[in-house]
C-alpha cells in the first residue's frame, strides 16, 4: 500500500457532524471517506484547487472552459459519460473563482467504474481538437444564455472590475469576454492540464454505502500510479485597501432599474466572514428581513432586495442587490438602504439567537444528502481543513452581539463600497 | 500491468425497495400515511388538498389562496408567524400545482410540538388581510414586467396554453388583467370550498414517533367535521382540442431564441407512463440522449436541450425545450425532427438501451434519498390514484423494457408530424 499518513477523525454523538476518515497517497492525492449506509449509493467528489483566479488576465474563462473539456474523453477512455451512465451513474461539475469541483453518484456496487473514469482523466486527457471546437461553442452559448440573453445577466461582469482592481476576482468564471473563449488553443488546454490537474492538487471524497478499506483498495489500484506534477503554489495579488466609494452607471434594455452594491470583506475562513453571514441573514432572509420589511413592504421602493456574502477563498464581496419598483427613484432607494445597512447597532440579542437556530436547523436539512456531505468535506479541505465543515456551526455560535455589530461597522462603510446603477436605456 | 482501456465489470445494480408505509385514520376518517425514513432527526408533514389550478374558474384563485395562507391568521400576523418559524428553524410552505395544493411543515424532531399548532392556524384560520393581498398582487405584476423580457418565459407560456388545446384546465396562464381582477372575497370562497378535512390527506416522512404524532393529530384535527365530498378538478371532464401549429413571438435584441415543441401525451397513471419515461430519456431526457449528443455535443447550437413527458391525473403532454443561438433555430428544428423520426423508424441499439436503463434505475435509487423526496413519491402515487405497490413495480417495469417494446412506444407516442412549435426571440 502506498500510504503515508493515517489520521482518523474522531466520531462524536452529534448527528449533524460529517464523520470522515482520511489518507494521503504517495503522489499527494488526499482521500476522505464518509461512510453512510442509508441507500445503496455512493457519491465521489473530486475537487481540483484551480479556478478562475488562476487564469491569465488575457485568457479568462479558461478554468470553466477546461471543466467542459474534462468530459471530452481521456487518454484511455474515448468518452466519459456513456460508461458512467451504463453503470447507473450520473455526474456534473462546476467551476468557481477558486476551485473546480467534479462529482458523480453511482450504485454502491459500481464504485470501481467511478474510480476507473476519474483516475484516467486525472492521468491525461485525450486533447481532441473536435472536442475543443464544440465545447468552445457550447460555452459561448452558455455565456449568451446566462449573461447576455437575460435582463441584468451581465451585472456582475460590471460590478467585479469595479470592486477588484488587482486581484483576479475582477473577472467572472465565464470570463471577461467571448473573444477569450474563441481564442483558446489546444496548446493552452495542455498547458492548463499539466499545470493544475495533478494528484497533489486534488482531493478525492467518497461518501455513502462503502467502507474505507474498499476505497483504499480501489485508490491504490487506480489513482496511486498517477505521477505527481509538482504544481507551483500560486501567489495572488493582494487587493489594495479601498479608501473611497466607487460608483458606475450602465444603461441596458431592461424594464426596471436595478441596484448592485458590494463591500470589501475578509476571506471565507475569517471570523468576520461568519459575523457578516449572520448580519446578511438578518438583513435579507425571510419575511421579517430588515431590507424586505422596510424597502419592499413599507416604503414600496423595491420589487425585491437581498444581501449575501460571496464564499470566496481570498478576501471577498458582501453584496446587496435590488430591483427598483416601477416609477420609484433609485437614489431615494439608496438613501433608505444606507440607513438600514449602517445601523447594525439595532440588531437585538433575540435576532441573533433566531438566526443561529435557523442556521443550525438548515445544516441538518442539508446533510440529508450524500452529495452535500461530500461537497462540504471537499470544499473544507480545499480551504485547508477537512474538519472546517464541522466547525462552522461552533464559529457561528461563538459570535456575540458585540462582535457582529463591530464587524458590520468595520466593513460596511461608504468608503468601502462599490455601487453599480443598472438603468433602463430610456433613462440615458 | 493495469489495463485502463478495459472498464470494470458492471454487476446488477444495487436497488433499494420502497420502505413500508403505515396508513392510519383519525376518528373523523382523515387519512394519514406515515413513511419512516432517514437518520437525521427531522420530519416533514404534508397536507395535500384538491386545490390546484385545475380547480379554478376564470381567475387564478388557487395560486393566490396558497400564497396568502401564511399572510396572517387568527392568532398571528404574518410577521409573528415568520419570526416564530425562524426561531425554531422550521419551514412552513404552501405550494399549488395543477391538481393539488400542498401545505408542508419541515422541522427538527425536537421542535415538533412547538411548531405543530401552526398547521391548524394557517390552514383553518387564515385572515387574508387586504394590505398583504394588494402588495402580493403588485409584486407579482412587477415581476411579470421583468419576466416579459425573457424569451423562455414567453415560449413556455405559449406552449402551456396551447399544448392540450386552448382553454384546458392544465394549460392556464395568468394574464395581468386576471391578476388585477382577483379579490379577497374570491380567495375566501376558494379557501372555504377547498381547504377542508374531507378534501385531502396527509403524508408524514422522516424521523418520528408515530404514537406521539397520532395523539397530536387526533387532538388538533380528529374532531373536524366535514360531510362534503372530495372535489374533482375541471380537468376530469375537459376534452382536449389540440391543433398542430407554429407560433413565433418576437422579442427584439435577443442573442438566443427559445424553442418549445410538443404534443399531447398520456396521463400519469397510464400503464405505459413509466416505460415512456425511459423512451423519452433516450430521445432527450439526459446528458447521453440523442438530442444532447446531436445538438449540443456535435453541433454546439445550445448549452442544453431536453425533452420531457409530463403526466397529470387526467392528461399529459410531451415536449422538447431548448434555447439556441438565433442563427441556429431552423437547423435545430430540422435535427430535432430528424432524431424523432430516426427513433420511430429504427428504434434503439441494444447497448444504448442498456445504458439508458441503468442510468434510469440508478436515478430512481438516487432520488429516494431524503425524507422530502420520499414524501413526494408517495404524494405523486396517491394523487394520481396509483396503487402503492407501483412504487416498487416501477423498477421491474423499467428492467424488462426491451427494444421491441421501445419501438412500440416510439411509434405510438412520438408524433413528429403533429407538433406545436413555439419560438420566441428576435
Amino acid at each position: 500500500m502506498e500510504l503515508t499518513e493515517d489520521k482518523t477523525i474522531q466520531s462524536e454523538q452529534n448527528k449533524t457532524r460529517i464523520d470522515c476518515k482520511q489518507r494521503i497517497l504517495e503522489n499527494g492525492l488526499k482521500i476522505l471517506v464518509h461512510e453512510s449506509h442509508q441507500i445503496p449509493r455512493v457519491v465521489v467528489d473530486i475537487i481540483y484547487k484551480v479556478g478562475a483566479r488562476n487564469e491569465h488576465p488575457d485568457k479568462t474563462g479558461f478554468a470553466h472552459l477546461f471543466e467542459h473539456l474534462m468530459f471530452g474523453g481521456s487518454v484511455n477512455i474515448p468518452e466519459y459519460d456513456t460508461p458512467l451512465q451504463k453503470a447507473g451513474g450520473e455526474n456534473n461539475a462546476f467551476t468557481t473563482n477558486d476551485i473546480t469541483n467534479y462529482y458523480l453518484s453511482v450504485p454502491a456496487n459500481q464504485l470501481e467504474t467511478a474510480f476507473w473514469l476519474e483516475s484516467d482523466r486525472m492521468l491525461e486527457l485525450a486533447f481532441s481538437p473536435k472536442s475543443l471546437d464544440v465545447q468552445k461553442s457550447v460555452v459561448i452559448e452558455e455565456f449568451k444564455q446566462r449573461y447576455l440573453n437575460q435582463p441584468y445577466g451581465d451585472a456582475y461582469l460590471e460590478l467585479r472590475p469595479l470592486h477588484y482592481k488587482t486581484h483576479p476576482y475582477r473577472w467572472s468564471t465565464i470570463g471577461k469576454e467571448i473573444a477569450h473563449i474563441e481564442q483558446a488553443t489546444l496548446e493552452d488546454v495542455k498547458d492548463f492540464f499539466y499545470s493544475y490537474y495533478s494528484p497533489e492538487n486534488a482531493t478525492l471524497v467518497v461518501s455513502g454505502d462503502t467502507t474505507m478499506e474498499k476505497v483504499l483498495e480501489l485508490a491504490d489500484k487506480w489513482f496511486a500510479p498517477i505521477p505527481r506534477r509538482n504544481v507551483p503554489k500560486p501567489i495572488f495579488p493582494v487587493e489594495p485597501e479601498q479608501t473611497e466609494a466607487r460608483t458606475k452607471t450602465v444603461f441596458r434594455k431592461v424594464p426596471l432599474p436595478a441596484f448592485y452594491r458590494s463591500y470589501a470583506i475578509p476571506e471565507r475562513t475569517s471570523r468576520a466572514y461568519f459575523a457578516l453571514e449572520l448580519f446578511a441573514e438578518i438583513l435579507s432572509t425571510g419575511k421579517n428581513a430588515w431590507l424586505y420589511k422596510k424597502l419592499v413592504k413599507e416604503l414600496e421602493l423595491a420589487q425585491k432586495v437581498s444581501a449575501f456574502g460571496w464564499h470566496s477563498f481570498d478576501p471577498g464581496m458582501f453584496t446587496i442587490e435590488a430591483v427598483i419598483r416601477e416609477g420609484k427613484d433609485i437614489y431615494q432607494f439608496e438613501a433608505e438602504l444606507d440607513k438600514i445597512v449602517y445601523n447594525s447597532v439595532a440588531v437585538k440579542e433575540e435576532d441573533l439567537i433566531r438566526v443561529k437556530n435557523k442556521f443550525e436547523a438548515d445544516s441538518v436539512y442539508q446533510r440529508t444528502t450524500l452529495l452535500n456531505k461530500a461537497m462540504g468535506l471537499a470544499i473544507s479541505d480545499a480551504l485547508g481543513d477537512p474538519e472546517f465543515v464541522n466547525k462552522e456551526m461552533d464559529i457561528f455560535n461563538s459570535i456575540t452581539l458585540d462582535e457582529l455589530i463591530s464587524t458590520a461597522e468595520k466593513y460596511l462603510r461608504p468608503e468601502n463600497s462599490n455601487t453599480l446603477y443598472y438603468l433602463p436605456e430610456e433613462h440615458a | 500491468m493495469l489495463n485502463r482501456s478495459q472498464p470494470p465489470v458492471i454487476t446488477p445494480l444495487s436497488i433499494a425497495p420502497f420502505p413500508g408505509i403505515i396508513t392510519k385514520e383519525l376518528s373523523n376518517g382523515l387519512q394519514i400515511h406515515f413513511l419512516p425514513w432517514g437518520i437525521e432527526p427531522i420530519l416533514e408533514i404534508k397536507w395535500i388538498f384538491n386545490a390546484g389550478s385545475a380547480h379554478d374558474g376564470q381567475l387564478p384563485f388557487a395560486d393566490f389562496t396558497a400564497k396568502m395562507l401564511k399572510e396572517g391568521t387568527r392568532s398571528y400576523s404574518s410577521d409573528t408567524l415568520a419570526d416564530f418559524l425562524d426561531f425554531y428553524g422550521a419551514y412552513l410552505e404552501v405550494t399549488s400545482g395543477m391538481e393539488i395544493a400542498s401545505v408542508s411543515l419541515v422541522t427538527l424532531e425536537k421542535h415538533l410540538e412547538k411548531v405543530f399548532p401552526l398547521l391548524d392556524e394557517i390552514i383553518f384560520n387564515p385572515t387574508f388581510p387586504e394590505p398583504e393581498f394588494n402588495l402580493m398582487k403588485e409584486r407579482v405584476l412587477q415581476q411579470m414586467l421583468v419576466d416579459e423580457q425573457k424569451t423562455p418565459w414567453h415560449a413556455r407560456r405559449i406552449f402551456l396554453s396551447k399544448i392540450l388545446g386552448g382553454g384546458h384546465p392544465y394549460g392556464k396562464v395568468a394574464e395581468k388583467e386576471d391578476i388585477r381582477a382577483l379579490n379577497i372575497e374570491g380567495i375566501k370562497e376558494f379557501h372555504k370550498n377547498h381547504y377542508r378535512a374531507g378534501n385531502g390527506f396527509l403524508v408524514v416522512s422522516g424521523h418520528f414517533d408515530i404514537n406521539k404524532l397520532m395523539l397530536l393529530f387526533e387532538s388538533s384535527f380528529g374532531s373536524l367535521k366535514d360531510n362534503e365530498p372530495a372535489l374533482i378538478s375541471n380537468a376530469a371532464k375537459h376534452r382536449e382540442t389540440f391543433l398542430p401549429e407554429r407560433i413565433h413571438h418576437t422579442l427584439e435584441n435577443k442573442e438566443q431564441t427559445s424553442i418549445r415543441i410538443g404534443h399531447p401525451s398520456i396521463k400519469r397513471n397510464h400503464p405505459d407512463f413509466m416505460p415512456l419515461q425511459l423512451a423519452n430519456l433516450i430521445l432527450g431526457g439526459y446528458f447521453g440522449s440523442r438530442l444532447m449528443k446531436n445538438i449540443r455535443e456535435e453541433k454546439g447550437y445550445t448549452y442544453g436541450i431536453g425533452s420531457f413527458v409530463s403526466g397529470f391525473l387526467y392528461a399529459g403532454y410531451f415536449g422538447i425545450a431548448t434555447d439556441v443561438g438565433k442563427e441556429y433555430v431552423e437547423n435545430t428544428l430540422k435535427e430535432t425532427l430528424y432524431e424523432m423520426g430516426r427513433l420511430i423508424e429504427s428504434g434503439v441499439e441494444f447497448e444504448e438501451l442498456e445504458t439508458a436503463k441503468n442510468y434510469y434505475l440508478g436515478q430512481m435509487t438516487a432520488n429516494r434519498e431524503t425524507p422530502f423526496q420520499m414524501g413526494d413519491h408517495l404524494v405523486t402515487a396517491l394523487v394520481n390514484q396509483l396503487p402503492l405497490s407501483s412504487l416498487d413495480q416501477e423498477f421491474e417495469k423499467i428492467k424488462y423494457t426491451n427494444q421491441s417494446e421501445l419501438m412500440r412506444l416510439y411509434s405510438t407516442y412520438v408524433k413528429p408530424d403533429n407538433l406545436l412549435i413555439v419560438t420566441c426571440g428576435s
